[in-house]
């Protein structure tokens, strides 16, 4: 697993490819989704009791939520309606993020139990093979939960919705669920260097998903900027939240989300050293 | 003639120093990681409830003391204060048909599950909380965790957070219990467990909450759990207060207990071993 030239064979097809591979690697990747949901259907009813189960625990974040703005009617000057759109929206990224990209999440027992070992020998591009290989369809709980939600807000919100706040909207959700991802593809390419999950992770994607219930602009200035620069959380949510809800005309809050495309650049980077220097874990 | 030798099991040893200590220090990484996770964690919360406070000071429930309090202390000894914190091994134990071993041990099972968990618990809060603390502790006033308003306070706080330990283990031995009857213990697991974070105060102190939903808890053991010594710190239930909580954690303690202990032994008549 240590040869120099394997981890850079497998790392490079990613890029420069057909665009018939292309297609037919999005066909492969159809296919996987299609096994990985027919195969966790099997087991039915532990299926809808593990789906339950994530509806159950976001549901406490959700009261917690409910109950705080009930009492305080309004933070940092954001009604509840408006906090809860939030809360939908980043719910709703992070369990399609979740769903998709849970392959990365657990990339620590992947490493662990020499199933990434057998990835790299395989044919096929190894990120495909990361994200096929573990779908989790129960963390479409929690997606449900946050289209309901969802729902609930978005009449009350004060907004006129036109096409452009659609728009802006869509971008937002896409732009979020992108970011998570990143997230737990950078996770995992940290895990290259310390084998066991860095916890500190956790508070970009779980806090993530559990701070972003608010605007981000309610934890002060600095969480704002570091949100911003750092890890551009904020780019997906607070910014867009502004020109959405009225409180700003600036087309670039409205763009904001598509800064965080930059994002993809350290989440690669780190992916990519980590495999170059990936020398198995023995096991 | 000796001395390649020797130079060369001098290498071995400065080797395997080396290795020790990178393995060590890949811990010490990870133990810092947890702790600042935990950390940032708490300083965002904190924040939170800042920025409610100053949205609207007459609707806080809490001084910014008492809160800062609330969540250092839940922050440190979260191993200790939530259901979630579960013994797998147990479950593990029921799937495998390890548990006919068990039974056969000469001593009470409902007992020696219990025995552990706390001991588990105990094991896991000890790592996290003192460092938490000792940094908790320094920070500026109004962020920082105090130290307990009164002796009074303090005494009672101990005396709770012990009470609170055996009644959150009394409560997930439903959890272990209930598994015993299903061979999928997610079901159990997911039911008695999905709500216990929000109404045990976990995700909001029970203070933020409705006053009809903090009455209504006020009849479950949920309100007996964590909330009374993460708000007995910090004075925020008042003093003539503190003996009928105290109490009143002891009755359900005593009340989960023993339908706890009664339920098992129904449960182990009728009991079919897995595995073999």
């Amino acid at each position: 697993m240590s040869e120099p030239g394997q981890p850079s064979r497998t790392s490079s097809p990613v890029h420069s490819r057909a665009s018939s591979r292309g297609f037919s690697r999005l066909r492969l990747y159809g296919h996987a989704v299609a096994i990985q949901l027919a195969s966790q259907l099997e087991y039915r009813s532990s299926f809808w009791l593990m789906l339950l189960g994530q509806v159950l625990t976001s549901f406490g974040a959700l009261l917690g939520v409910w109950f705080m703005m009930e009492r305080f009617h309004s933070v940092a000057g954001f009604t509840q309606a408006d906090v809860l759109l939030c809360f939908a929206s980043v719910l709703m990224a992070f369990s399609l993020a979740e769903t998709f990209f849970r392959g990365f999440d657990q990339f620590p027992a992947l490493l662990a139990d020499g199933r990434f070992d057998r990835m790299l020998l395989r044919p096929a591009p190894l990120i495909l093979q990361v994200l096929t290989g573990t779908i989790e369809f129960t963390r479409f709980g929690r997606l449900v939960q946050g289209f309901i939600v969802f729902c609930w807000a978005l009449p009350r919100v004060a907004v006129v919705w036109t096409p452009g706040h659609v728009a802006v909207l869509a971008l937002m959700l896409l732009m979020n669920t992108f970011v998570f991802a990143c997230l737990f593809v950078l996770y995992a390419g940290i895990c290259f260097f310390t084998i066991e999950g860095l916890e500190f992770m956790n508070i970009f994607t779980d806090g993530g998903r559990e701070f972003g219930a608010y605007p981000y602009a309610i934890y002060g200035k600095r969480v704002l900027q570091i949100l911003t620069c750092l890890v551009p959380l904020a780019l997906v949510q607070y910014y867009p939240l502004l020109w959405l809800t009225g409180r700003s005309t600036s087309i670039l809050h409205a763009l904001a989300p598509l800064g965080a495309l930059f994002f993809i650049l350290p989440t690669a980077l780190v992916w990519r050293l980590g495999l170059r220097r990936y020398r198995s874990t023995g096991s | 003639m000796s001395s390649p030798d020797r130079t060369g099991s001098l290498a071995v040893y400065r080797q395997i120093f080396r290795i020790r200590l990178a393995g060590g220090l890949q811990y010490r990484v990870a133990a810092l990681a947890g702790l600042a996770t935990q950390f940032a964690w708490g300083f965002m919360k904190l924040l939170m409830y800042r920025a409610f406070l100053e949205a609207n000071p007459a609707a806080f429930p809490m001084t910014p003391a008492a809160i800062a309090a609330y969540v250092w202390l839940q922050q440190g000894l979260l191993m200790l204060l939530f259901p979630w914190f579960l013994d797998h091994q147990i479950f593990a134990g029921i799937r495998s048909g390890q548990l006919a071993v068990e039974l056969l041990r000469p001593w009470d099972l409902y007992t020696s599950w219990f025995v552990a968990n706390i001991g588990r618990r105990l094991a896991a809060t000890v790592l996290r909380a003192l460092p938490l603390f000792a940094v908790a502790v320094c920070l500026p006033p109004g962020w920082r965790l105090g130290p307990p308003v009164s002796a009074v306070a303090g005494l009672s706080f101990a005396f709770s957070l012990i009470l609170t330990l055996l009644l959150v283990t009394a409560f997930t031995m439903f959890v272990y219990i209930a598994s015993l009857r299903a061979l999928s213990p997610l079901g159990a697991r997911t039911l008695l467990l999905g709500f216990s974070d929000f109404l045990t105060g976990g995700i909001i102190p029970i203070p933020f909450m409705s006053p009809g939903l903090q009455r209504l808890l006020g009849l479950t053991p949920f309100a007996s759990m964590q909330d009374v010594p993460l708000r007995l710190w910090s004075g925020d239930i008042p003093l003539a207060e503190i003996p009928v909580t105290l109490a009143r954690q002891a009755f359900w303690l005593v009340v989960l207990v023993a339908l706890g202990w009664l339920w098992m032994r129904r449960a182990l008549r009728a009991i079919v071993l897995q595995g073999g």
